[in-house]
C-alpha cells in the first residue's frame, strides 16, 4: 500500500529514507537519489531518527534540537552494551521532549510520538546497527534499521 | 547498507548565524514558512520537520542577510542615514555623498624626525632611501640616500661624529618620513628603532628629538561636521564664509577664528585720533596643524660684540618670508650639528613687522597686531661661551657664523594670507590679516593610571595628544573629559586624581602668561594683549602628556 493513498490530503513531508515504505516493516534506512514524499508514522520515525542524530545545540535558533546520542557514541564511553543502553534511554527522552513540545492541535494522533524503543543494536567493528521501533499516539509501531558509524 | 554520518551542523558550510539575534531569525523564519505554505499548502512545514530544516532555516538565514543589505543600502543613501548609522558608513560611500556637494575629504600627514645611529666603527657608512627604520610597530623611510663620513664631501653626505674622545663609538643623524599619515608615529626622543636590512657595526639606534607632523586622515565624523561650513556661500563677508571658503581651499586649515569690528581682540581698527572701532578689517586666526611643527633654516649669525667675560654675542635675522608667522626660535646650532636642543643660550629674541606685502599694506599700528602673522620678523640673539682650547676669542668668534636655526611655527600662514589678499577674491573694502592662532602650550602632572597588563600606555597618550590639539577656538581644556578619554580604553580601572594642568600663553606683547587648573583650564580674556579664547589655541606634546601605568 502506498503511502499516497493513505495519506491523501496530509501535509507532507520528503522523506530521506525512501525505503520506510510501510509501518510495522523493518526497514533500512539509507538515502536515496529519488526522495519521496512522506506522512504518518513514517515521518515521525524519520524525525526521530533524524533529531536522535543532530547534536544538540547546533541551531543557534533552536538550541534545544538534537541529542547528545551521537557524540557520546564513542570507544571510551561505551565499554558495556549496556552503556549503549543507557545512553540511548536517556537521548530519546530528550528527542521526545522536543517533538512533543512541537505539537499543535491539528496534528493528527499518528504524527504524535508516544515512545521509542532500542530493540537491539549490533556492533560491527566500526559499525553500530540500531533497530528502533517507535510508537505513535494512535498505535501504530513502525521499526527501522539505523546504522551509523562510531568513533574507535 | 550506508552509514549514516552526524547530521548536525557543519562549521563554515552553513550561513553564519552570529549575525542575527534569535528573535531576528525567528521573524525570518515566519515570513519565509508563510510563504512557503502559501506556495505550496501540501508540504508540512512545520518545526522539526525535514522540510523545515531544508527549506525554511536556510532561506531564512538569507533572506535575513538581504534585508540586512538592503537596509545597509538604503541607509547610506541619504548623510542622515551615513550619521545614524556610522558602521554602515564606508568612506568611499561618505566621499560620494559630500561629492555631491563639492567637499572633498581631508587627509592627514606624515611624521618626521631624526634618528640616531650609533656605530662601533670610524668608516662609511651607506644610508639607502629605501630602508626601513622601524619604532612601535611604525615605520619610517630615509629622506634620501645618504652617505655618512668623518668628511662628508657632497652636499648630500652626512656627518659621522666621534661620540667622544676615546673614539671608540661613533654616530650620525639620519632625516626620516614615515610610510603612513597618523598621530602614532610621532615617536618621542630616545624611542628605540630597529633597522632593515641593518647598518654594519650598529650599536643602537635611536629617535634624536621628538617626531612631529604626523596627523590622522579625516574621519567621517569630522568630515560629514564640516559640512555646513563647506555649504555656505564663499563670498569672504561672513565668519562662516571666510571659514568655509579657507578650508575649502586650503585642506591644511583645521579650525578659523576671525575677529571682525566690535570683537575684543580687535585692535588695529581703533588706531584713530576718537578711538572709534571702524569697519573694514578682520584678522583671521588660523589652526594649520595638530601639533607645533619645528623647522631649520640655515641662517647667518652676525657677531655683535665680545663681551667682557670673553663670551661673544651673535644675533641672527629671521626675515617675514623666512618663515611667515612663526612662534618662536627654539634652537640655534652650528650648521650642520642638527641638535633637537640648542647649543647656545637664546638671551632675547626681538621681534618687528613689516606691514607691507607685493599686494596690500596691512594697518598694524603697534607690533603685537603684526606678531604671528605672515609680516612678522625677529633678531635673535645669542651667546657663545669662550672655549680655551681654540685660540684666543677674536680667532673663535668669526664676524659671521653659519648656523642651523630651529623655529617652531604653524605652516600655511602666508599662502592663507595671499589668498584673502587677492584683489580678485577679497573683499574690496577690506583689510584681513591673517595669524596664526596665539599659542598656549598644556602640560600636566604625571596621570597615574591602573590597568590591566598589556594596556598600553602609549595608546593612551596618544588619545589625549588628539583631544587637546583638536580643541577649537573657544574651548577649554577639561580634566574630566581627559579622565573620560582614557577610562574608555577597555583595560583602565581607576585614574587617579588631581591632574594638575599648566598652560603658558605666548602672548603676541612677547609675555608669557601661564593659567593652571585642576578642572579646567581656560584661556582667559586679556584683549589688550589681543589674548581671548578666541583668538588663542591648546598646543601639546606627547612629552608634556606623562603617563605612568600601574598594573590592576
Amino acid at each position: 500500500m502506498s503511502t499516497s493513498t493513505d495519506y491523501t490530503g496530509r501535509q507532507v513531508d520528503i522523506s530521506i529514507f525512501p525505503d520506510m515504505v510501510a509501518p510495522g516493516q523493518l526497514v533500512d534506512a539509507t538515502f536515496s537519489e529519488n526522495p519521496k514524499a512522506i506522512a504518518g508514522a513514517m515521518m515521525v520515525a524519520q524525525n526521530f531518527a533524524r533529531i536522535l542524530l543532530t547534536q544538540y545545540g547546533h541551531y543557534k535558533n533552536d538550541p534545544t534540537m538534537g541529542s547528545f546520542f551521537f557524540e557520546k557514541l564513542t570507544t571510551r564511553n561505551m565499554q558495556f552494551p549496556s552503556d549503549l543502553e543507557l545512553s540511548f534511554l536517556l537521548e530519546k527522552e530528550r528527542v521526545l521532549r522536543y517533538m512533543n513540545s512541537l505539537l499543535t492541535d491539528e496534528v493528527p494522533d499518528d504524527e504524535r510520538i508516544r515512545s521509542a524503543t532500542l530493540l537491539s543494536a549490533n556492533v560491527s567493528g566500526s559499525n553500530v546497527d540500531l533497530t528502533i521501533q517507535i510508537e505513535t499516539v494512535a498505535g501504530i509501531t513502525m521499526s527501522f534499521l539505523l546504522p551509523v558509524q562510531w568513533s574507535i | 547498507m550506508a552509514n549514516i554520518p552526524n547530521l548536525g551542523y557543519l562549521d563554515g558550510i552553513n550561513l553564519d548565524t552570529s549575525l542575527f539575534t534569535a528573535e531576528e531569525i525567528d521573524n525570518a523564519e515566519l515570513v519565509v514558512q508563510q510563504f512557503m505554505a502559501d506556495y505550496a499548502p501540501s508540504l508540512n512545514l512545520t518545526k522539526g520537520t525535514t522540510l523545515y530544516d531544508l527549506l525554511i532555516r536556510p532561506r531564512a538565514l538569507h533572506a535575513a542577510m538581504r534585508k540586512e543589505l538592503d537596509d545597509a543600502r538604503e541607509a547610506t543613501q541619504s548623510l542622515q542615514g551615513v550619521i545614524d548609522n556610522p558602521a554602515l558608513a564606508d568612506d568611499a560611500t561618505v566621499d560620494a555623498i559630500l561629492s555631491n556637494k563639492g567637499i572633498k575629504r581631508r587627509f592627514g600627514s606624515l611624521a618626521s624626525g631624526t634618528v640616531k645611529i650609533v656605530v662601533s666603527r670610524d668608516t662609511a657608512y651607506v644610508i639607502s632611501a629605501d630602508m626601513q627604520f622601524t619604532a612601535n610597530n611604525k615605520v619610517f623611510n630615509p629622506t634620501g640616500n645618504y652617505r655618512a663620513l668623518t668628511s662628508p664631501v657632497a652636499i648630500e653626505d652626512l656627518q659621522l661624529y666621534a661620540t667622544d674622545a676615546t673614539n671608540t663609538q661613533f654616530y650620525f643623524l639620519v632625516p626620516v618620513v614615515a610610510v603612513e599619515n597618523g598621530v602614532a608615529s610621532q615617536i618621542t626622543d630616545l624611542t628605540g628603532f630597529t633597522i632593515t636590512p641593518s647598518v654594519p657595526n650598529l650599536i643602537v639606534a635611536s629617535a634624536f628629538g621628538n617626531f612631529v607632523g604626523g596627523a590622522e586622515d579625516e574621519t567621517n565624523e569630522e568630515f560629514i561636521a564640516r559640512e555646513p561650513e563647506a555649504m555656505a556661500a564663499k563670498n569672504m563677508v561672513s565668519r562662516v564664509a571666510i571659514a568655509g571658503a579657507l578650508k575649502d581651499q586650503f585642506s591644511f586649515v583645521r579650525d578659523v577664528s576671525v575677529q571682525g569690528m566690535n570683537d575684543l581682540a580687535m585692535s588695529r581698527n581703533s588706531a584713530n585720533l576718537l578711538s572709534f572701532k571702524l569697519g573694514g578689517y578682520a584678522d583671521i586666526y588660523l589652526r594649520t596643524t595638530q601639533s607645533v611643527l619645528t623647522t631649520v633654516l640655515n641662517k647667518t649669525a652676525v657677531r655683535q660684540q665680545i663681551n667682557p667675560d670673553q663670551s661673544a654675542t651673535y644675533s641672527i635675522q629671521i626675515d617675514t618670508d623666512d618663515v611667515p608667522g612663526f612662534y618662536f626660535v627654539s634652537a640655534i646650532n652650528q650648521a650642520g650639528t642638527t641638535n633637537a636642543v640648542s647649543s647656545f643660550i637664546i638671551s632675547s629674541e626681538i621681534k618687528d613687522i613689516d606691514p607691507q606685502d607685493d599686494v596690500q599694506t596691512h594697518l598694524l599700528p603697534t607690533l603685537q597686531d603684526g606678531v604671528y602673522s605672515s609680516y612678522q620678523k625677529a633678531t635673535a640673539i645669542f651667546e657663545m661661551e669662550y672655549d680655551e682650547t681654540k685660540g684666543t676669542p677674536e680667532d673663535q668668534f668669526l664676524a659671521t657664523l653659519s648656523m642651523d636655526v630651529s623655529i617652531a611655527y604653524q605652516p600655511g600662514i602666508r599662502e592663507v594670507q595671499d589668498f584673502v589678499s587677492d584683489p580678485n577674491r577679497g573683499v574690496v573694502l577690506a583689510d584681513y590679516l591673517v595669524k596664526a592662532g596665539i599659542p598656549c602650550f598644556v602640560s600636566m602632572t604625571s596621570i597615574r593610571v591602573t590597568a590591566i597588563e598589556g594596556t598600553s600606555g602609549e595608546e593612551i597618550r596618544k588619545k589625549v595628544y588628539e583631544y587637546i590639539n583638536s580643541i577649537p577656538f573657544g574651548g577649554t581644556v577639561r580634566v574630566d573629559e581627559i579622565v573620560s578619554i582614557i577610562k574608555a580604553f577597555s583595560g583602565v580601572q581607576s585614574v587617579d586624581l588631581p591632574i594638575r594642568l599648566t598652560g603658558d600663553i605666548f602672548a603676541p606683547d612677547g609675555t608669557t602668561r601661564t593659567i593652571r587648573s585642576q578642572s579646567i583650564l581656560e584661556i582667559p580674556s586679556v584683549p589688550e594683549i589681543l589674548v581671548t579664547p578666541y583668538t588663542t589655541l591648546f598646543f601639546a606634546e606627547l612629552s608634556d602628556i606623562p603617563i605612568a601605568m600601574v598594573d590592576a
